[in-house]
Formats: structure tokens, C-alpha cells, sequence
């Protein structure tokens, strides 16, 4: 059977070329998040990649020494950011995967279900109003908030589902009219707020991965990981959910309490994530398409594909937005917005010689 | 319609249509009626009387010269407003809508509200206006207009450099938007507090504090712009068939879709310059009168118009009276049209299951 | 093996059944084809088999079990469907369009198997040379071998199609049906095949389900089953009939008439 051995090696072959492309972005991760440390203490590469080093490897200093300082100043500084920044990377890109998978719909993107204007909107009500529904303060007040509300529209989508079934179509509209809604009270709130505060509500809105510390991130990073586990766990029933709903259910997949799964899969995960850095649009929805074009559709490819890169980029953006934030506070929010609106135009003027998105 | 005459026919259908013109007469009615309850809501303590008098005196001997102020100058301008912006942006909503195909396209959709939202940020942190030296409010308006119409004209160049489907061209729309709106959030993001709060409140969009001669030209631009995309109502029929049909009826599809469009965004631009961006109604509008008329344009446009002037100066009339310190009516046509427009697709959906 | 369904019906309203009174039973490996009008029901009674859809009343058996005691993905394992059109939003690689079919079957450690299935496939339908092309860049006829293989390698004992050659020229359209007929007898699948070809149906069917206003109007072998008078009260056309080498055809004559003459008295 030399014809069949030849197309199961032909094909291993081609996984192990897009497995190799994987590896590559992983390095140019890796190779930006040093270059974020170098660049951000006036370091060398070389430096920078010395003291990251060291420090995992569990290498003390002299307190206050200059390697004292450094190292220092690279973790409690820098890394933060860098870490969540990969972190919201990871966790919008799948976002942006699954629900692309839930919707059948290549523009949807982690929030087609209104949960960021549900985030937006708790945080609005801590910040102008002061008011928690945890009785948490401050800080935490916010993302408890952020959080809480944030799940409500998943909630609305599913009793919503529940009498008229989960369609893609459905879940759209209903996303469209939570988010109408919830705007509305946010700019109500705005509205009536006095400037200093609306400013501090605007400034949440806007994503942004700094100011936020160490404590804070093991929670984001559960989520993440756990979504990240579970989405290639099910990657081939996400294919599935991609042929449609007869398809799907003629291979054996239980299509409406798949995507209900999904759905509040994602809820937690956005959620997690939005809750502390603010809304960072297009990862989630350019990241799935570029992954596609590199490593071909199935899921089982594009799903790591997508953290990798959303990774990449957003530590990309992060990087730039500390250059910025030299002369201006820029969050990287609105890096992202510049980066991923051109990429977007890009994806869609592809000639068709070149295998098009959309 | 089984062995009917032909004459049986026609009455048949002439009478179908009847019931479709009723729809578009009640709304018009209840929009006015609303107009004029609505002039006696509002911030100012005057009275219901004191109202009256103002209305029929004005033309006669003013005894009242506040009354006489806050209602001609205050009140009918903004519920004038009102009606106006609701059937521009609702007739807009209808058009796109059917030109796209697409149920949940609004009148925004070619960049409109975001280039607006540009140049007045632009004006308001910068002081840049495109005119020089022109008032406050005139600039505001200037800059909103012409910079809503950016997003449009790189359209309009893109699709004569060649073939590109309408799909394509609506995805560049969007991401000319996101350019927009990405350089808009970095001047609020640098700009301070008060300028913020600035440009946040015209964004939400207002139909108050407007002057008789910017009523005067968006009522000019409303009129003129909706009378010339009802010309195309067959046309826009024949597109909303596809692609396909409509070569075959003989409708040159790329020309009455750039061409709608078009006129869609610049009556669009012509309200929003004067009113901020108001949403919703765009939306929603032309899928309720669409419940009740169908998709014919000739129907639809005149009951999207009369439904959106309806809803719009409903909602502005609830927004007086529940907070007399003026919440935007855009916030009330959200919160309140969001549940019910959820409700409504529900409906709608358990039908199409059937 | 055998199929049975006992008085299904099928609404999606109180009101309306679109199927009602079905009562079948299918043994054996065969090639049997189900016609109709359009609109009669051919894909609910489909959807009915494969559980897409629930029977608002009665039962489907295979091989004595209920199909409603048996969970979509081992029913999955048993039995394969070819829709009428496939999705094509996120195109994939032929091959990896082929594999899905295997999901019922596959865990962690079966791609190669699941691999050498898919190609033997293709290599039955003739077309290994598409396997690494994108889906999406296929002709309609390589589409629907590919969405055939799909089913096929779902090693269905049971394969439900959903007019698979509506979109084909002639040529294809015969020998998809020729090869479905040969797979009912070599892979000794039960292949269950809505036509809207009545002449190819006939040429090749081992049975024929005629379905007429929500029920079954006649089943049997091809001869006995296309008949004049059964085209006039289905289809709604006058033709004659003529043996062909054994089998039926039919030559059309003319669509009754369409006019409400029937409604009223003159």
C-alpha cells in the first residue's frame, strides 16, 4: 500500500511543518518579551535575557546590588504587564476561535454576546456610583463588579436559548439588544457623572495590561489555562459545530448543548479576562483568521495556533505602548486598535491568488 | 385569492395596501400628538397655561416673553428635532437595510457616526476646525459633517478602482470605522476631564439646543435626501431580490447600491452634524414598520420614516418628563427599545422555527 | 439489518403534520430510493431516521432498538448521512473534511487508522489527487463525492442521502447512483437515497419509496411502483411507461392541468 503510506506520511508531514510554525512564533514571543525588558530599563538584549534567566532559575542577589536593582525592577515592573499581556492574549484569541466555531460567523469576536458591554457596565456602577455587589472596595470593587455583570448577558442568551433554541442567528440578536441596553445605562451613568470620575470610568473602558500586580493575575491565569485546556479538548466537535447544525448532528454531536457549553465556557473566560484589563478589541477577531490562513482550519491546529500568536501580538502591542507611554500615557487598548483595524483591511484586500479570509 | 375576477383582483390588492398607508397615517398621528405634549414637559417651570398662550399668542401680541422664549425657542425646536432626525435616520435604516440585504444594518454603517464623532473630537481638543474661524457650534457641525463623509468617499474610491463585491466594500467600511474610532479613543484617552466629558456628550447625541436655521437645513437635507432615495424605491426592490434578479430586471445593482448608500450617509451626516450620534432608531425602526407594511419600499420607507419620527419623539417626550434635567433620549431609546427589541426577535424567531 | 418505523409522524405545529401514518420496514443490505413532490416530507422522514429531528409521534427501530434509547454519536457509528449542500464559512483540506466523518470513532491515538480509512475511501471515489486541496475550491460534482466520502467512512450500516446528485451533470448523476447501488451490495449497507431523478431511481433502485401528502403512497420494486396512475396522482403529470431491459421508464406527456376548473361548476 505504498499510494496510502505515502498520503498518511504526506499529511503527518504537513502537521509537522504548520507544529514547526508554531515553534517559530513561540521563539518571536519569546525574543519580544526580552526585547520588552531590555527596552524598558535601558538594557542590553544580552542583559535582559541574563536577569530573566536568573531569576528562574532561582538566582539570589546581594540586596541592592546593580543585579538586585535590575532584577527588581524587570519583575516588579515590567513583567507584569508582559504577563498578563500574554495572558489576555491567549485568552481573547481562543475567545475569538470558539466563538467564531459557536456562531458559524468569521466577524463574531469574543463579545458578540454583549459581555463586554456587561463588564463596562459594573465597572461604570463602581467606579461613578460606588456602588459593589461583593462589598469590596476600590480595586477590587471594579473587576468583582466587572465581573459579575459581565456574566449577565451569557445568562440572558441562555434562558433566551432555552425557549427559542441557540441558533447562531439568535445568539447575535440577543447580543446586539443586551449590548443596546447595557450602552444605554452606561451612557446614562456617564451622562449624569461629573468629569473626574467620567474620566476614571472612560480610562477603565479602554484596555489596558498595566497597573495591574502580581496577586491579581493567578486568577486570570487559571481561567486562561483552563479555557485553553477545555477548547483543545473539544476541538474537533468545535469543527463539528463548524459544517452545521445537520452535519453536526448526523456525526454525533449534540448541537445545542455543545454551544451552550461553549458559550458559558467563554462567558467565564472573557470575563476573567475583561474584568481586569478593560476592553482590548481585534485580538480576538483578527487572530483567529491570521492563525487560519498559517495552519489551515481544523481546530486542533488553530487553537494553539491562536495563543501563540494572540500572545505575541499583544506583547507586541504592550511593548509599543510603553515606548509611547514615555511621552503620553497611550493604553494598549488603543495600540491595539491601531495595530489590528490595518491587519483587518489587510486580511480582506488579500487577492484572491492569495487564499482569502473572507 | 381562488376564482377571483380580475377587477376582484386588483380591489383585492388595492385593499392590502390600504391597511399598509393606515399603519404609516396612525404613526404619523401619534407622532404629532405626542409633539405637542411634549412642549409642555421640560426643564423650565412653566405651566400648562402658560403654554397654551405661548403657542397661540406668537403670532399675535407676546404677554409672555419666557414662555414665549422656552417654548418657540426651546421646545418646538427640539421636538421639531425630533421628528426629523427620527425620519432620517429611520428611512436610512430602511434603505440600507434593504440595499445590504441585512436586517441589522443601520444607517452608520458606512462610517457615518464614527467620522462624525472624529471631527468633533478633533474640533473640541484641538480647536482644529475646517473652516477657520467660524462659532463654536457652527464648527462642531462643519467638522462632524464633512469628516462622517471620509469613511464614505475612501468607499466610493475603493469600488471604482475595480471589482470588489459589496461585501468587501462594507468590510472596508468597517475597518475605515475602526481606524476612526481607534484615533478618536486616543484623543479622549490624551485629551483632559472637561474636553472629555465634551466630546462623550455629544457622542450620546442630543436633540436639544438647536437653533431655528439648523433646523431649517436638516429639515432641508431630510426632505431633499429621503425624496430622492424614494425615487429608487424599485430599484431598491429589485436589489433586495439579489444580485441575480436584479440584473435580470434590468437594475444595475453596483450603481443603485453605491448610489443609496450615498444618500443614506449624507442625510445621515446632515443630522448627525447637528444632533450627535443617535442609534437605535436606525435599527429598529425599519424592522417594526417592516412587521407591519412588508419589504416594499414604496411602504416601507414612508413607515420606517413615520415610525422612527414616532418612537424618536416618544422617547425624548419620556426622557422630559422622567428626568426633567434631560437624559439624552438616545439613553431612553436603548434602554428601553433594547428589552423590547429582544422580545420582538424572540417572536420573531419562534415563528421562523415553525 | 433492518429498519423499521411504526406510525411516525412528524409537525412542527399543533396543527399541521408535514408526516403522518409512516410505517416502514426496510431489511437487508438494498439500495432503495425515496421519491416525491417537492415539499412531501422526503428530508423530515430523513431527519426522523437520524435523530436531527424528533417524531412528534411514533418510532424508528434499528435492528429491534429504538433509536430514541441510542445517543447521536453511537447512532453516528451507524448510521451516515450526505446532506443536500455543506457549509462552507471556514473551509477545510479534503482530507481533513473526510476525517470528520471518523469523529464518532476517533480518540487520541487513531489518526493514522482513521487517516488510511479516509484514503481508501477516496480511493474508491477517484479522487485522491484533491485530497490536500482546500474544500472550498472543489466543482459542485467533487463536492459531493467528498461530502459522500464523508459518509461513508462513517462505516454506516445505515447511509442516508439527501438527493446527492441534484447538482451533478448527467454523467455524474449515474455513476454516483451506479456506485451507490454497487456499495449496497459489496460494503452490504442498507443505502437510503432521496432522488429527484425518477428514471435513474428506477434504473437502479432495489426498492422504491413514493411519498404523496405527508404519507407513503406506494413502495415496492420499481415496476411496481411507477406507474401511470401513481405519477398522476403524484407528480401530477400524464405519462406512459415503458420496460427497459426490465426496469421502468417514463416518458412525460404533460403536467395536469393546472387551472381550478376542479373548484367550480361552470
Amino acid at each position: 500500500m505504498d499510494e496510502l503510506d505515502n498520503m498518511v506520511v504526506e499529511y503527518h508531514a504537513s502537521m509537522g511543518r504548520k507544529v514547526l510554525l508554531m515553534a517559530i512564533f513561540l521563539l518571536i514571543c519569546f525574543v519580544l518579551v526580552v526585547l520588552s525588558c531590555a527596552w524598558g530599563t535601558d538594557n542590553s538584549f544580552g542583559t535582559a535575557y541574563q536577569v530573566i534567566i536568573d531569576h528562574i532559575l532561582g538566582h539570589q542577589y546581594e540586596v541592592r546590588s546593580w543585579e538586585w536593582w535590575q532584577d527588581h525592577y524587570i519583575w516588579e515592573n515590567v513583567m507584569p504587564s508582559i504577563a498578563v499581556s500574554i495572558i489576555a492574549g491567549v485568552g481573547l484569541a481562543i475567545g475569538g476561535v470558539v466563538m467564531q466555531a459557536v456562531t458559524g460567523n468569521p466577524l463574531a469576536d469574543p463579545y458578540t454576546t454583549g459581555i463586554s458591554s456587561g463588564a463596562c457596565l459594573g465597572a461604570v456602577i463602581a467606579i461613578l456610583i460606588g456602588f459593589t455587589f461583593t462589598s469590596a472596595v476600590g480595586e477590587y470593587g471594579i473587576i468583582s463588579n466587572a465581573f459579575i455583570c459581565s456574566l449577565i448577558p451569557a445568562l440572558v442568551v441562555v434562558l433566551i436559548s432555552k425557549r427559542v433554541g441557540n441558533s447562531p442567528t439568535t445568539i447575535i440578536l440577543v447580543g446586539i439588544a443586551i449590548s443596546y441596553f447595557f450602552n444605554g445605562m452606561i451612557t446614562f451613568l456617564m451622562v449624569m457623572a461629573n468629569p473626574n470620575k467620567m474620566y476614571a470610568a472612560y480610562q477603565w473602558q479602554i484596555g489596558s495590561v498595566t497597573g495591574i500586580s502580581w496577586s491579581e493575575i493567578p486568577v486570570m491565569c487559571a481561567a486562561v489555562i483552563v479555557a485553553s485546556i477545555i477548547s483543545y479538548v473539544v476541538s474537533s466537535k468545535l469543527d463539528l459545530l463548524m459544517l452545521g447544525d445537520e452535519s453536526a448532528k448526523s456525526l454525533g454531536l449534540n448541537v445545542e448543548q455543545f454551544r451552550t457549553l461553549c458559550l458559558v465556557m467563554l462567558s467565564i473566560l472573557v470575563a476573567s479576562v475583561i474584568s481586569y484589563t478593560g476592553i482590548i478589541g481585534f485580538v480576538g477577531l483578527v487572530i483567529p483568521h491570521v492563525a487560519r490562513f498559517l495552519v489551515g482550519g481544523t481546530s486542533r491546529l488553530v487553537i494553539p495556533m491562536s495563543m501563540i500568536l494572540g500572545a505575541t501580538m499583544l506583547v507586541f502591542a504592550n511593548m509599543i505602548s510603553r515606548t509611547i507611554t514615555f511621552y503620553t500615557d497611550v493604553p494598549i487598548g488603543i495600540v491595539m486598535s491601531f495595530i489590528g483595524a490595518p491587519l483587518f483591511l489587510y486580511l480582506i484586500l488579500r487577492k484572491k491568488s492569495q487564499r482569502q479570509i473572507f | 385569492m381562488r376564482g377571483l375576477s380580475e377587477n376582484e383582483f386588483v380591489t383585492d390588492y388595492r385593499r392590502g395596501n390600504h391597511k399598509k398607508l393606515l399603519f404609516v397615517f396612525v404613526c404619523s398621528v401619534i407622532a404629532v400628538i405626542t409633539f405637542f405634549v411634549s412642549l409642555f414637559f421640560g426643564p423650565s417651570e412653566i405651566t400648562a397655561q402658560q403654554c397654551i398662550d405661548a403657542l397661540m399668542n406668537h403670532y399675535g401680541t407676546i404677554t409672555d416673553p419666557l414662555a414665549d422664549m422656552v417654548v418657540w425657542d426651546i421646545r418646538i425646536p427640539e421636538a421639531c428635532m425630533a421628528l426629523i432626525t427620527g425620519v432620517a435616520l429611520a428611512a436610512g435604516g430602511a434603505v440600507m437595510q434593504t440595499t445590504l440585504r441585512n436586517p441589522l444594518a443601520d444607517p452608520y454603517i458606512m462610517g457615518v457616526s464614527s467620522g462624525a464623532y472624529l471631527g468633533v473630537a478633533v474640533f473640541m481638543a484641538f480647536g482644529i476646525c475646517i473652516i477657520p474661524g467660524l462659532t463654536q457650534s457652527y464648527s462642531i457641525v462643519i467638522n462632524a459633517f464633512v469628516v462622517s463623509l471620509v469613511p464614505m468617499t475612501v468607499i466610493l474610491i475603493a469600488s471604482s478602482k475595480g471589482k470588489i463585491s459589496s461585501g468587501k466594500l462594507i468590510l472596508i467600511g468597517i475597518a475605515v470605522m475602526y481606524v476612526f474610532s481607534a484615533t478618536t479613543a486616543l484623543i479622549k484617552v490624551l485629551a483632559d476631564e472637561e474636553t472629555l466629558a465634551e466630546i462623550y456628550q455629544w457622542g450620546v447625541g442630543s436633540l436639544s439646543g438647536q437653533e431655528w436655521d439648523e433646523i431649517g437645513i436638516a429639515l432641508v437635507v431630510t426632505i431633499i435626501g429621503t425624496f430622492f432615495l424614494a425615487l429608487q424605491a424599485r430599484n431598491l426592490d429589485a436589489v433586495n431580490g439579489g444580485p441575480n434578479i436584479a440584473k435580470a430586471v434590468g437594475v444595475n445593482v453596483k450603481f443603485v447600491t453605491l448610489y443609496s448608500m450615498t444618500m443614506v450617509s449624507l442625510v445621515t451626516a446632515g443630522v448627525v452634524a447637528f444632533t450627535g450620534t443617535i442609534g437605535f432608531v436606525g435599527l429598529v425602526a425599519p424592522n417594526i414598520a417592516r412587521m407591519f407594511v412588508g419589504n416594499k419600499m414604496k411602504y416601507l420607507i414612508p413607515a420606517s420614516a413615520a415610525f422612527g419620527a414616532m418612537f424618536l419623539i416618544i422617547a425624548d417626550t419620556i426622557a422630559k418628563v422622567v428626568t426633567p434635567t434631560g437624559i439624552p433620549c438616545g439613553v431612553i431609546a436603548s434602554v428601553v427599545g433594547g428589552p423590547i427589541f429582544v422580545m420582538i426577535i424572540i417572536r420573531q424567531r419562534k415563528k421562523a422555527l415553525l | 439489518m433492518e429498519l423499521k418505523i411504526e406510525d411516525l409522524e412528524f409537525s412542527y405545529t399543533a396543527e399541521t403534520p408535514v408526516l403522518k401514518d409512516i410505517n416502514l420496514c426496510l431489511t437487508g443490505p438494498k439500495f432503495v430510493s425515496i421519491l416525491g413532490p417537492n415539499g412531501v416530507g422526503k428530508s423530515t422522514l430523513i431527519h426522523c431516521i437520524n435523530k436531527i429531528l424528533e417524531p412528534t409521534k411514533g418510532k424508528v427501530y434499528i435492528d429491534g432498538v429504538d433509536v430514541s434509547t441510542i445517543t447521536i454519536k453511537e447512532l453516528a457509528k451507524i448510521v451516515g448521512y450526505v446532506p443536500y449542500s455543506a457549509n462552507d464559512t471556514f473551509p477545510l483540506s479534503v482530507v481533513d473534511t473526510v476525517l470528520m466523518g471518523r469523529h464518532p470513532y476517533s480518540s487520541w491515538k487513531s489518526l493514522d487508522d482513521d487517516l488510511k480509512i479516509v484514503y481508501r475511501t477516496l480511493r474508491m471515489l477517484g479522487i485522491t489527487h484533491l485530497a490536500m486541496r482546500p474544500f472550498n475550491e472543489l466543482s459542485a460534482g467533487q463536492h459531493q463525492k467528498v461530502m459522500l466520502a464523508r459518509g461513508l467512512v462513517q462505516e454506516p450500516k445505515i447511509l442516508l442521502l439527501d438527493e446527492p446528485t441534484s447538482n451533478l451533470d448527467i454523467r455524474h448523476q449515474i455513476a454516483v447512483t451506479k456506485m451507490l447501488k454497487k456499495l449496497s451490495e459489496e460494503q452490504e449497507i442498507l443505502v437510503i437515497m432521496i432522488s429527484h431523478d425518477i428514471n435513474i431511481a428506477a434504473k437502479y433502485a432495489d426498492e422504491i419509496i413514493m411519498l404523496y401528502g405527508g404519507s407513503i403512497y406506494a413502495t415496492g420494486t420499481p415496476s411496481e411502483v411507477i406507474t401511470p396512475e401513481n405519477l398522476q396522482v403524484v407528480y401530477e403529470v400524464e405519462a406512459r411507461v415503458e420496460d427497459d431491459h426490465g426496469r421502468p421508464h417514463v416518458l412525460l406527456d404533460d403536467a395536469v392541468s393546472m387551472d381550478e376548473e376542479e373548484y367550480f361548476e361552470d
